[in-house]
Formats: C-alpha cells, structure tokens, sequence
C-alpha cells in the first residue's frame, strides 16, 4: 500500500477548482497571499511563471495541472509556498484552507479505480463529513513533473 | 567576556591568519624555484614566519615557535649569501609548511600543540642551514622591513620619514588645545611636512583599515534580512502607487534605492576571486610532477575573476582532481614529450573568465591528449555501455564515458589518479552546483576540460529590455549595439531571404530573432517602433527584435528552479530594481535554438577532429516520406528501413493487447505512426492498406505503419535540433519532421516487450 502514511498528522489544505487537497503542513514554508508572478515563455506546462521570494527566485507550478484539475480562474491566485530539494517551489492554488490534524482510522488509499499516474501521485484519501480531502504526495508531484507533462520546448519550432 | 574566550578568539584568529599566511608562501617558495634571486618573494616569505613566531612565542606554542625560527634561518641564510634556493631547500622548507599546518590542526582541534615529534625535522631544517653557509655577507641587500608602524597618522609620517615625531606631538597638542584643523593640515601650515606626504599617509591608512574579516554566516544572514528588506520595499511601493499618501513619495523612493543598493553591496560581499582557490595548485603540481619524474608548468590567467564564494567552495575539489589527472595521465615524461619534439615541460594552464554571462574555467594541457580507443575498450570492460553502444557513440561522446561513474583508464593504481573514483564525482560536484564540464582533446594536442558555472551570483552588467508583458535581461557582453528600427517602414521594416528574416546592416544581411515570434507573443501593433539588439555569439552576428529598451543595469543573476533547468533560452532570472523578476535571455542558447549557430556539441566535435569530418554533416541522408492519416508528412531514415510493405489494415489481429500482423511466418508487432509521433491522426484506417516500415529493434522486426508511402528523397536540407540532430527536412518546400525510429520504439518499448513474453521475429 502506497498510499498511508501514518507519519502525517497535520496537513495544510487548499482547493483547486472544486477539488479538496491537502499536503503534510512540515512542507509548507510559507503562503502568499499575493506575489507578482513572471511568466515564463516556452516553458513546460504546469510551469506557471517565476516569483521573486525574498530576493530569491522561486519557480510556481501550476500543481492543478500537474494533477489533471482545473483551477477556478481566479484572479489572485494563492501560492503555498513549500521547500523541496533545497530549493523553494511555490504551488497555485484557488484558496487556502485550514490546517486540520488528521485522524489515521479515516486515511484511505486512494480507489484503485484511478489511473495509475494520478494514483502514484496521491498519498491517500481522508473521510470529512462533508467531502474528501486528497493528500497529495508533493515530492511525487515535483519529481515526476516533468516525465508527466513532457517539455513543452520541443517542437516549438 | 572572561579571558579564557579572548583568548579563544585569538587562538582562532591566529588559525586563520596564519593559514592564509602558509598558502601564501607556498606560492612564493614554487615561485622562487624559478627565480632564486627574487630578494622580494624572500623578504615576503620571510615576514610571514616572521609574524607566525612572533604569536607562536605570545600565545605558547614552543614547537611551532622553533619550527617557523629554523625555517627563517634558512630563508635568511638563502637571502644573505649568493646561495639559490636548491630543490633540497624548496622541499625542506614546503614539507616546514606542513609540519606547521599539523600543528595548527591539533591546535584547532585539542587546542595543544599535538604530540608530533618536531625534533628530528628540526635537525633536518639545521643540516640543510649548515650546507649553506653564508659565503658573503652582502650589505647593499634592502633590510626585511620592519613590521610599519600601523594605523595613526602620525606615526606614519614619521616611519616614512617625512616629519619629526617633535613636530607631531606639538600639532597633537594644539589639536587638544582647540585647534579645529586636522593633524595633517596643521603639519602642512606650519610647514614641517609636505601636503603630499600627508595624502600618501592617509592612502597607507586607508588601504590598512581597508579589509577586515567578516564571519560568512552572518553575511548570509545580512543577505536574508537584505531579502526581507527588499520584500517589504516592494509591499510599501504597491501601498502607496494604490493608495493617496502622497507626502510618503519621495521617502519611499529613498527606501527604494537604498534597498537596492543595501542588496547589491551585500551581495558582492559574497563575492571572491577565484585565485583563493587557485593558490594551493603550484604547491600541488610541484609536488605531483616531482613524484611522477615529469616536469609541469603551471600558469594561471584570470585569477582575480570573481566568483561566490559557495561556488569558490564547491570548486576546490574537482580542481585539484583535474589537475592531478593532468598530471599523471595527460602530461608525458620529459623523454616522451623529446621524442615527440614538444618541450621537455609540460604545460598546465588555468584560465578563469566571465563568457556570455557564465564562469568559465579551463584547465588545459599540451599533453598527450586522450585516447579514443582506450577509452571506448575500458568503457566495454567496465560494463558501462555495451559494445554495440559504444560503436554508436561518436569520438565526442566517447570522451564524455571518463566521467561515468566506475570509469578509470589507469593501466595501474597509483596514488595519484586511477582509483575508480575522480572524473564521475568531479562532474557531480560541478552539476551540484548547477554547471557543467566538457572536454576538448586531440590525440597528441592535450586535453582541455572546459567548466562553465552558472554566474549563481555573480554580477554581471546588461540590458534590461521589454517586450510583451515582460522584461528580459541580455547580458552586455553579448551586445554589439542597438539599432532602432523605425516605424515608418510599415511593420516589418526588416526583409526575408526564402521566409527567413534579415536587416541590412552596415552592408552585410544580419539575421534577424523576433523575441515575439520566439516566445509565442502575438506581434505588436502596427506602427509600432521597436529596437533592434545586434548580438554576437560564437564569433557570429544576429539581431534580436524587442519592444523596449529600458536601461542598463548591473544584475544579480539567482539560478532558475530545477524544473526551469533544461530550459535553454534563459540562463537565470535576476530581480529587479522594483522587485519584480526578470529572465535572463541565455544568448547563446537563444542562438542555438533559432539556429544562428551550431550546437556547441556540434562545434567541439568538429574541432575535435578537425582532419576528419563531423559523420552527421556528410553521411549520405536518404529519406523515405510517409504520410500519416490526416495527410500530415513524416520522414525516416531510409538507412533503418529493413523493408517496405504494403499491408491491408484489415490484418491487424490484437495479440496481448497490441497490434500485430502475420508477417513471414511470424508476428510483427505495428506501431501506429499517427498516435506514436503525436504529429498526426491514426494511419490505420479501415478497409484501406497501411505502408509498414519494418525495422529491427533488439533483433527483432517491428513495423512502423503510416497511411501511405509518398517519397523517397537524397540528401535534402535539414533543419537541425539543439542537439545537433537532424530535426527536420525540407521536402518539396515543405517542412517535414525527421522521425528518430529508434526513439519510437524505445518509447513503445513496454508494449512491445510485454512481461514475459518475448517477440518472434
């Protein structure tokens, strides 16, 4: 079983589009309300632009993509911002959500029914009353990114 | 504080000092082999132990103290007679500095002088005194100067002789007195000294206090507080440019250049020449060519580049790993280079520049140059490709198999080079710090490892442009000049050869890059003026149309994020004066992908081998063109092609799950073109036949099938890829995708290959 980890207990959540989504609140450095974002031109897809954090540069994905979800298309989208290989990476999402402390009995796999790309890229499934929280394995995400998407350079010309 | 820390502190200060002040001379005393004569390395050499006894004896450290005692003695029998310093010196007097350097080690670590018997090297250091008696004591020699009297002004003036410590003290007293003017004018006025002894003076004191030391750790925090800072600059700015507050203006704007000026100058605190690192290498040279019976040269060029000091770091070891294996392997013995006419010494040079906006190193030879054959042998043994692989592979990328891990040419183990470990973890240690090494080397000529870093930090003027919604900086030593291109004539003010844009310029065609075009940014109004930026890369020259010209600034280049890495049209971002985050164009890059020039691998290749030709560029390219469903064209390399069939769609039986057809008693398994390439619909329709390329994959048949078979075509023109791979050809004025046939089957490899079960061929 890939999927349950018993060793998150806390996880930061968000939303993208309609979907529910949380990560392990250790990875998460920072949110940004607010960030001016520089596109990037003929980079891959699910490369949203460049922000300027702190005088270092950190590159924000467009984690939605990464994961097949469709942001809602707000304007000012939020950025959590979180550490991974040294190096800040900031993810879009719709909105911030709370922090909630997770309780392991109601971690789940995540149905054997999704297609494998999208179901290695989840750590599990979490039960709330009113909806499903999908915590997402953020490592997973970043490093297969690009395998994911190809790069969007080649055959621009 | 209680004494027991200042006396730490001094301790750790002394380490430091004085291990800047041993590198140091082992520069001079390599040096001074060259030219025994130079009185002035000598007096150098000679303050620094002098300085290190001096504290040994203040801070009890006995040992030492004799130690760095015995080797002035030495230094000044060398200096007071017409003795030169002899090899027997050189290595008597080095081996000193690393006798010194175990002390100072245990001293950091147990804060004792450590158990080490100096005894014996102390008779050493006598024996090698007494063999070099002074002859003559020569009196018309420059004293070693003594240690200046520092810092006040004062005693300057009268250390260098320009006025009486009398003077000066009756001056100091009128100042006390009430008199307003500074010593240097009262001593000028009443006429005991001369305005300009007084300037030279203030310059000395100066340049003394001009330096000190500073703990890295808080320049890295002074640099996050910087970045803060900078932060909420840009949050007070987006306040006020919506807000009213009007009277906040002009303080904001003084925010906002000072801001920008704190973090430039905190920035280039990190910064450090490359020499620092450089310094250790002629000690190291002189020692490994002695112990391999060669003779080396070292030259150094460019020692005062400057690079961070985190790179600097990151540097050291895979520069000495370099410069070990130059030594035992790429430079032959005396007798050999003889034999060869080259010069019985053998050359390394080092050379450090900024080039196109990165760090470039080069550590080369005029050595033997490596050995192709060897190499692509060794790899086959080592089991690091395969012998079909290798056989693949051109001389260039042969070369780059020494820095597979596991990899060593040395027939025998020494302890120089050829453990098994070396060029692998030096190209890991340049990529860790986001680099990357190439070789150039011809058989007989030398090898030369070229290492281009990032300019992570490193300072670097451009041009700030705009164009869209962005702004991009171009590094200004790519620049040639800026031309503007008017309105007026209409609004492409620039001609075409055959669709390809050019501008005449000075007379010649220059080929022109729209950075809208490049970058997938719809044109600009019409009537719009913008700029044209001549750029030169590779020796060759081309424009690059932008919008606006917005200034020139010198930029702080940060590293883009791991998945902006291959990205090869920027070299890194910089963040702007007002916060915001701008590309750094990689001009080079830019060059290669629009085709202005070659790829350097493509160059380095055809530089390699400069007598024979680069295989891509003369091999005789016969295409086969197939059409795809929807009528899209693909080409393949007709010399892959095994057989060309004509098949009914109808055929196609699903055997696990793949398409197959009964082919000559076996199964073929079909890759469908159209989905395989992604440049075109399904080529199986049904009820029509399918062309099937059959190649061989693994020793298997496999067929590739399109919808029909259109052409085949002798040497067109070929577009080229980054690589330097053929991307695509010209076929009847159109442009036609040149498919890599073994990409796509290595690609459908899973379905081919299922688990299990094998292909019948």
């Amino acid at each position: 079983m890939t999927g349950l980890l018993p060793a998150i207990s806390q996880v930061c959540t968000f939303r993208i589009g309609s979907a529910y989504l949380g990560i392990e609140v250790l990875d998460v450095q920072e949110v940004l309300f607010r960030a001016d974002v520089t596109w990037v031109p003929r980079a891959e897809r699910g490369i949203y632009g460049l922000i300027n954090l702190r005088g270092q540069i950190a590159t924000a994905i467009d984690i939605g993509m990464c994961l097949g979800l469709s942001r809602s298309g707000a304007a000012d989208p939020v950025h959590v911002v979180i550490r991974h290989g040294g190096e800040s990476v900031s993810l879009v999402v719709d909105k911030i959500g709370d922090v909630l402390t997770l309780d392991p009995e109601l971690v789940d796999p995540p149905p054997v029914t999704l297609d494998e790309s999208k179901r290695a890229l989840l750590r599990g499934a979490y039960q709330l009353d009113d909806d499903l929280l999908l915590i997402v394995d953020i490592r997973r995400v970043l490093s297969v990114r690009s395998e994911l998407l190809g790069t969007g350079c080649h055959g621009a010309r | 504080m209680d004494e027991s820390d200042g006396m730490e502190e001094i301790v750790a200060e002394f380490l430091v000092e004085s291990r800047e002040g041993l590198d140091r001379i082992e520069g001079h005393l390599v040096t001074l082999e060259d030219a025994p004569h130079d009185l002035h390395i000598i007096s150098e050499i000679f303050r620094v132990l002098h300085t290190l006894k001096g504290t040994c004896s203040y801070l009890g450290l006995p040992k030492l103290e004799s130690v760095a005692h015995r080797a002035e003695t030495v230094l000044s029998t060398i200096r007071d007679s017409d003795h030169e310093m002899t090899t027997e010196m050189a290595d008597v007097l080095l081996a000193t500095m690393d006798t010194i350097r175990l002390i100072l080690e245990s001293l950091e670590r147990s804060g004792t002088e450590g158990e080490s018997d100096v005894g014996a090297f102390i008779e050493e250091l006598e024996r090698v005194t007494l063999a070099t008696k002074p002859q003559r004591r020569s009196t018309d020699l420059p004293p070693i100067a003594a240690p200046e009297a520092r810092g006040r002004l004062g005693d300057l003036l009268v250390s260098a002789g320009a006025a009486e410590r009398s003077d000066i003290e009756r001056a100091l007293a009128k100042q006390k007195a009430g008199d307003g003017r500074t010593l240097g004018d009262i001593l000028v006025d009443e006429g005991k000294t001369r305005q300009e002894s007084v300037n030279e003076a203030i310059g000395k004191q100066r340049s003394e206090e001009s330096s000190i030391r500073v703990d890295v750790s808080l320049l890295d925090s002074l640099m996050n507080m910087v970045g803060e800072l900078v932060l909420c600059r840009n949050q007070i700015q987006r306040q006020l440019s919506d807000g009213n507050a009007s009277n906040l203006q002009a303080p904001a704007q003084r925010l906002n250049s000072i801001t920008t000026e704190l973090q430039n100058a905190v920035m280039k605190t990190r910064l450090q020449p490359i020499g620092r690192v450089w310094n250790k290498l002629p000690r190291l040279v002189r020692d490994l060519s002695r112990q391999c019976g060669k003779n080396v040269r070292i030259e150094m060029h460019g020692a005062e580049t400057e690079v961070d000091r985190t790179i600097l770091e990151a540097l050291k070891d895979p520069l000495t790993h370099m410069v070990r294996n130059t030594i035992g392997h790429g430079i032959e013995t005396g007798p050999e280079r003889m034999a060869l006419g080259k010069e019985p010494e053998g050359l390394l040079r080092l050379t450090a520049s900024h080039q196109g906006g990165k760090v470039q190193i080069d550590v080369s030879d005029d050595g033997a140059g490596m050995d192709v054959d060897k190499i692509r042998t060794t790899a086959v043994e080592r089991g690091i490709v395969t012998k079909d692989e290798v056989d693949e592979l051109t001389d260039n990328e042969v070369v780059h198999l020494i820095f597979a891990p596991g990899f060593s040419t040395a027939s025998s183990v020494n302890n120089l080079s050829g453990r098994g470990v070396g060029m692998d973890v030096v190209r890991i240690n340049i990529e860790r710090i986001g680099g990357e090494v190439d070789i150039t080397t011809g058989r007989g000529q030398g090898t030369t490892f070229t290492i281009r870093i990032p300019l992570t930090l490193a300072i670097i003027p451009a041009l700030i442009v705009c164009c869209g919604p962005n702004r991009y900086a171009i590094p200004q030593v790519s620049l040639l000049e800026l031309v503007h291109l008017e309105p007026v004539s209409a609004e492409n003010p620039t001609e075409e050869v055959c669709g390809a844009p050019v501008y005449r310029h000075r007379g010649h065609l220059l080929p022109i890059v729209d950075l809208r075009l490049e970058f997938g940014l719809p044109p600009t109004a019409e009537g719009a003026a913008r700029q044209l930026a001549v750029l030169v890369c590779d020796g060759r020259e081309f424009g690059l149309v932008i919008d606006v010209v917005e200034s020139t600034e010198e930029i702080v280049v940060k590293p883009l994020g791991r998945s902006l890495k291959d990205n090869q049209l920027f070299s890194g971002a910089t963040i702007l004066g007002d916060g915001s985050v701008a590309l750094i164009i990689d001009v080079v890059g830019l060059a290669v992908a629009t085709n202005v020039v070659r790829t350097s691998l493509a160059r380095s290749e055809s530089r390699l081998k400069a007598a024979s030709v680069d295989p891509e560029l003369t091999e005789d390219l016969t295409l086969i063109v197939l059409g795809l469903g929807d009528g899209a064209r693909i080409a393949l390399r007709l010399s892959g092609v095994d057989r060309l069939e004509e098949l009914p769609v109808g055929s196609i039986e699903q055997s696990r799950q793949r398409d197959v057809v009964q082919y000559r008693g076996g199964v073929l398994p079909i890759i469908d073109l159209g989905p395989a390439t992604g440049l075109g619909a399904s080529a199986l329709v049904s009820g029509q036949t399918m062309s099937v390329a059959v190649h061989t994959y693994e020793g298997r048949s496999i067929g590739l099938a399109a919808a029909r078979f259109l052409d085949i075509v002798a040497n067109p023109s070929v577009v080229r890829a980054t690589d330097g791979t053929i991307e695509s050809a010209i076929i009847d004025g159109q442009v036609t995708d040149l498919i890599d046939a073994f990409q796509i089957m290595e690609a459908s490899r899973p379905m081919l290959v299922p688990v299990g079960a094998g292909l019948i061929s």
